[in-house]
């Protein structure tokens, strides 16, 4: 090739090259363009986008308020929950870890096939919940064997725990997690740690005991592990409930119950304080927040004795002689003389019905002492009778009964107080002048709870007040006098009088009286029958357990200055006298040897 | 001046001439390549700026021989390393071992090679050799087309099948840039072009099914964030994020805390952008200016064909790996796995590059060089 050739080869080389060079340089440009557009124009949008990326905002959940009994001693509070985590980091070995840890903690092979299921959706930087609530041994297995499981690690958490919960479970209830039926939607709620109040005082006080989440931002990965924490705001804890309760009381009237399926209720008269509030058998609650097993479940709803209803304020029963007190004064507002009396044979015939006394052979004379002292059923069918069911029920309603009571515990049943005009609406019948006498003696239509039984002794003991029974330890905001009931003290002392009666020789308690004179209670026995009584069946004859009926006794002590009343249900207990009224006697004389004002006296005779 | 005086001049004379701030230049790409690495690696020498600064050194080496060998001698085995690299990709093909889903790697010794970042070069040395002998003239002439087009497909094709489209796209990128430089009319373009667009939807059917994805990811992003756009979005945010001067050294949120994917590799740009911010990232793209800028001032003062037509198609191999990863990473184009050469950790990529710039340094040593027709 010529020079002149290449020569015009090179200048033609060079035209295209340079041609080439500002595409390059072109390009180079919008390279350079596209990058101030992100970072320069752009830049402010990318920077929250990658801060979204890496800040995350996590809540601290709030220590739960404790609940105290009167003397500040603890009830529920919250305990370490030692819970047993899996780090899923690359290329890590699941199955071997699981299998391992199962072992350790020796778990059944259905739990351990569980968590292997729940291993397979497990991707790097997830976490999987081994096992939770570790035992001291279980913790220290897992400790030991620390350097073999590098991916396993314990996390704390938080669980409610109820040291006394064989007596309190009913009071204070449970804490669960929350459903999507529950849920506000609130980021608290939506933490899977979080529990509130399910039942009991944990439910109606949740506001106070719940408290403020904390939040804490923290850094996180690509995986979402923790890389730094950057600001924390804590939690603030939830605020202490101090019930009326009290502990040692309440612990002694549960032991006291035994094996009975059983409710005791004790208040103070005259502030309205629940001291004792007890329904047996109950469950453990600890076993609910933990995640109840089912077997358990089962157990509990299966067992006859109902341990899952709070018998002291959501059963209800006939209140069968223990009624007649409400009788006596709706017969004195009416205008009947104490004095006036009635013929006993053991039986009324009323219509073509038959109404029989609890006794067979009859009381004789009695009047409306007597007839309080001993329980005469034909006196007070006679009475009811001249009555009319209407004014009994008003005198009922005075006393508590067929409304609720507003005891700061969910779930309370209102009972019945019948009229005529409750039956027309309920039933659309006419009342049957028959169905009057049985409400004469605490039967047929009437139902109450013991919570509302030992609400009525609160008032007749009082002289009358409107006393509202409350599981909060009195503050600043109960008042000193409750509202008059509008009964005369004339008739209450009467009533009261009766009572004292059945407490006397000849009354149908009077083995039950408290051998300490100081603390001598009035009360009064009742028997709800379940079946109706029938005198043909053999005397001591065995029947069966739930034919059996119910024991009542209410009463009220020290006898002569009222201070605490006390309602005790024994169910299928058969007679009040036999089966209630010694576990009335038993925790009224605790009650007041706990009295701190007693103790102080006695403390100083000795 | 004759070929055999310049060959001639003592070893020292020759080393001493070679242009040497394109050597530092290519030294201070690297550099920041070593500096990024250690970044990534969380404020670490291992595992990747150790092995980096060794692959460096090894380049390093390589580059000054490809530099100093007479580039007579490059030309006479020009179509000899060309079959050697067909050869290699095809053992490839034939034993490769897997590696991300493709097959792409030969181990060689100690290092795993990709053949077809070699094969780059070696096309390129092909094809200057070829057009070395023709005039302008002869360029257009469709009978001795015959064999370049050859040379171009048969490499192209194997590299397709691996399948790499990104190393493929620019293998044929410099093959286009070569023959254009040669002197092909603009109607070849012109037709070529119309053409290609008008077989992308036929192409679009070929494609396999993740690349296929990309593509559709790249048109529409925020169709599955978490999905085969993450990389993309996640890669403009940390870029974004950066700001007018980065979140410092060590200190990219994005890239530390592994949201960016593959930030050692394809995304290292995003990565120098997050922590240097613009003024990082428009320093590399000026380096890569000037290192294509000086690629092309060579091919313009050089006095023979060869020499010209390697350095264009040198700094067109340069600008190709630029602007597919940096457009991929900032999100104009879709997804292509190319890295940026002196930047990406890698061990080939790095080599080549080094090998590339041998190429360049060796053209510009003999730019006064004249060698006839025959060249030999």
């Amino acid at each position: 090739m010529s020079l002149r050739a290449e020569n015009d080869r090179q200048i033609f080389f060079t035209r295209r090259a340079l041609v080439l060079g500002a595409v390059k340089l072109g390009v180079a440009g919008v390279l350079a363009g596209r990058l101030y557009y992100l970072q320069v124009v752009r830049s402010g949008e990318f920077v929250t986008l990658s801060d979204s990326n890496r800040i995350k905002l996590q809540l601290i959940l709030p220590p739960r308020g404790r609940i105290l009994d009167r003397f500040g001693e603890q009830m529920a509070y919250n305990k370490v929950n030692y819970r047993c985590v899996f780090n899923m980091e690359q290329g890590q070995e699941v199955k071997a870890v699981i299998s391992h840890v199962s072992k350790l903690l020796e778990m059944s092979p259905q739990q351990e096939a569980a968590l292997l299921k729940e291993a397979k959706a497990l991707r790097p930087g997830n976490t999987l919940l081994l096992k939770e609530y570790l035992s001291w041994e279980e913790l220290s297995r897992i400790e030991v064997n620390a350097p073999d499981l590098p991916s396993v690690h314990i996390d704390l958490g938080q669980v409610r725990y109820y040291p006394d919960y064989e007596g309190t479970a009913h009071i204070l209830g449970h804490v669960g997690a929350v459903s999507e039926e529950e849920s506000d939607g609130s980021p608290l709620h939506r933490q899977p740690e979080f529990r509130h109040g399910k039942s009991g005082v944990e439910k109606h006080f949740e506001r106070e005991l719940v408290g403020k989440p904390g939040v804490k931002r923290v850094e996180m990965d690509a995986h979402g592990l923790l890389v730094r924490e950057l600001a924390r705001e804590e939690s603030v804890a939830g605020e202490d409930v101090t019930l009326s309760i009290d502990m040692r009381l309440q612990n002694f009237t549960v032991k006291r119950i035994g094996e009975e399926s059983a409710s005791v209720v004790v208040m103070d008269v005259r502030s309205g304080e629940v001291l004792t509030l007890a329904s047996m058998p109950a469950f453990d609650p600890n076993r609910f927040s933990q995640g109840i097993k089912p077997d358990y479940w089962k157990s509990l709803l299966n067992n006859e004795k109902h341990p899952l209803i709070n018998k002291a304020l959501a059963g209800q029963y006939p209140p069968g002689s223990i009624f007649k007190m409400i009788v006596a004064l709706a017969g004195l507002k009416a205008g009947v003389s104490e004095h006036n009396t009635s013929y006993c044979p053991g039986y009324l015939a009323f219509g073509s019905h038959v109404f029989r006394c609890w006794k067979k052979e009859g009381h004789g004379t009695v009047d409306m002492h007597n007839a309080l002292s001993w329980s005469c059923d034909v006196y007070f069918y006679q009475l009811a009778h001249r009555l009319g069911v209407d004014a009994i029920a008003e005198m009922a309603r005075k006393f508590g009964m067929g409304e609720l009571t507003g005891i700061e515990i969910p779930g309370e049943k209102s009972g019945i107080a019948p009229t005529e005009a409750w039956k027309r609406k309920r039933y659309n019948q006419p009342w049957l002048g028959g169905e009057t006498l049985n409400v004469g003696i605490g039967q047929g239509y009437v139902l109450v709870t013991p919570l509302q039984m030992a609400l009525m002794a609160a008032r007749l003991a009082n002289g009358g007040y409107a006393v509202k029974p409350s599981i909060l330890k009195a503050g600043a905001e109960t008042p000193t006098e409750w509202p008059k009931l509008g009964v005369p003290k004339s008739h209450l002392e009467l009533v009261q009088e009766g009572m004292r009666g059945v407490m006397a020789p000849g009354g149908t308690a009077h083995r039950s009286q408290i051998p300490d004179e100081q603390f001598h209670m009035a009360g009064k026995t009742g028997t709800a029958q379940v079946v109706k009584i029938n005198h043909n069946r053999p005397k001591g004859a065995w029947v069966p357990w739930n034919e059996r009926h119910h024991a009542w006794f209410v009463a009220y002590a020290p006898n002569t200055t009222p201070h605490y009343a006390c309602a005790v249900l024994v169910e299928h207990g058969d007679a009040g006298s036999k089966a209630a009224a010694p576990i009335a006697r038993d925790v009224l004389w605790e009650t007041q040897k706990l009295d701190p004002c007693n103790r102080f006296r006695k403390e100083t005779e000795e | 001046m004759s070929a055999s005086t310049r060959i001639s001049r003592p070893f020292g004379y020759r080393l001493m001439h070679l242009h040497w701030p394109l050597i530092m230049l290519i030294g201070m790409l690297s550099g920041l390549g070593f500096l990024i690495l250690y970044s990534a690696a969380g404020g670490n020498m291992d595992p990747w700026t150790s092995r980096q600064m060794l692959r460096f050194a090894l380049g390093f080496v390589l580059m000054l021989i490809v530099a100093l060998v007479p580039l007579q001698t490059l030309m006479r085995y020009a179509y000899v390393l060309y079959g050697a690299a067909v050869l290699m990709l095809i053992v490839v093909e034939l034993f490769g071992h897997m590696g991300m889903g493709a097959q792409r790697w030969v181990k060689v010794g100690f290092v795993n090679l990709q053949p077809s970042e070699l094969m780059k070069l070696c096309l390129v040395l092909a094809l200057a050799r070829y057009f070395h002998g023709l005039s302008p003239q002869e360029v257009n002439r469709p009978l001795l087309l015959v064999v370049p087009m050859l040379l171009i497909a048969v490499p192209v094709v194997l590299i397709l099948k691996q399948p790499n489209l990104g190393t493929a796209t620019i293998t044929a990128g410099v093959a286009v840039a070569v023959l254009f430089a040669a002197g092909l009319t603009y109607w070849v373009y012109i037709i070529g072009i119309v053409g290609g667009a008008a077989a992308v939807p036929v192409l679009y059917h070929f494609l396999h099914d993740y690349q296929k994805r990309r593509v559709d990811t790249f048109l529409d992003p925020e169709s599955d964030p978490l999905g085969a756009g993450y990389n993309i979005l996640q890669s403009k945010i940390a870029i974004g994020s950066g700001g007018l001067f980065g979140k410092g050294f060590m200190e990219g949120s994005q890239s530390q805390l592994n949201f960016l994917p593959e930030k050692e590799t394809d995304f290292i740009f995003t990565m120098f952008a997050e922590e240097f911010g613009f003024a990082g990232g428009m320093t590399v793209i000026l380096l890569y200016v000037a290192l294509i800028g000086a690629s092309i001032l060579f091919a313009v003062t050089s006095r023979n064909q060869f020499g010209r037509l390697i350095a264009i198609g040198v700094a067109t191999m340069f600008f190709l790996h630029m602007f597919i990863n940096m457009a991929m990473v900032m999100g104009l184009i879709p997804v292509v796995g190319v890295p940026l050469p002196f930047l990406s950790y890698g061990g080939t990529i790095l080599i080549a590059a080094m090998i590339a710039v041998g190429l360049l340094l060796n053209v510009h040593a003999n730019r006064f060089l004249v060698m006839g027709r025959g060249g030999l």
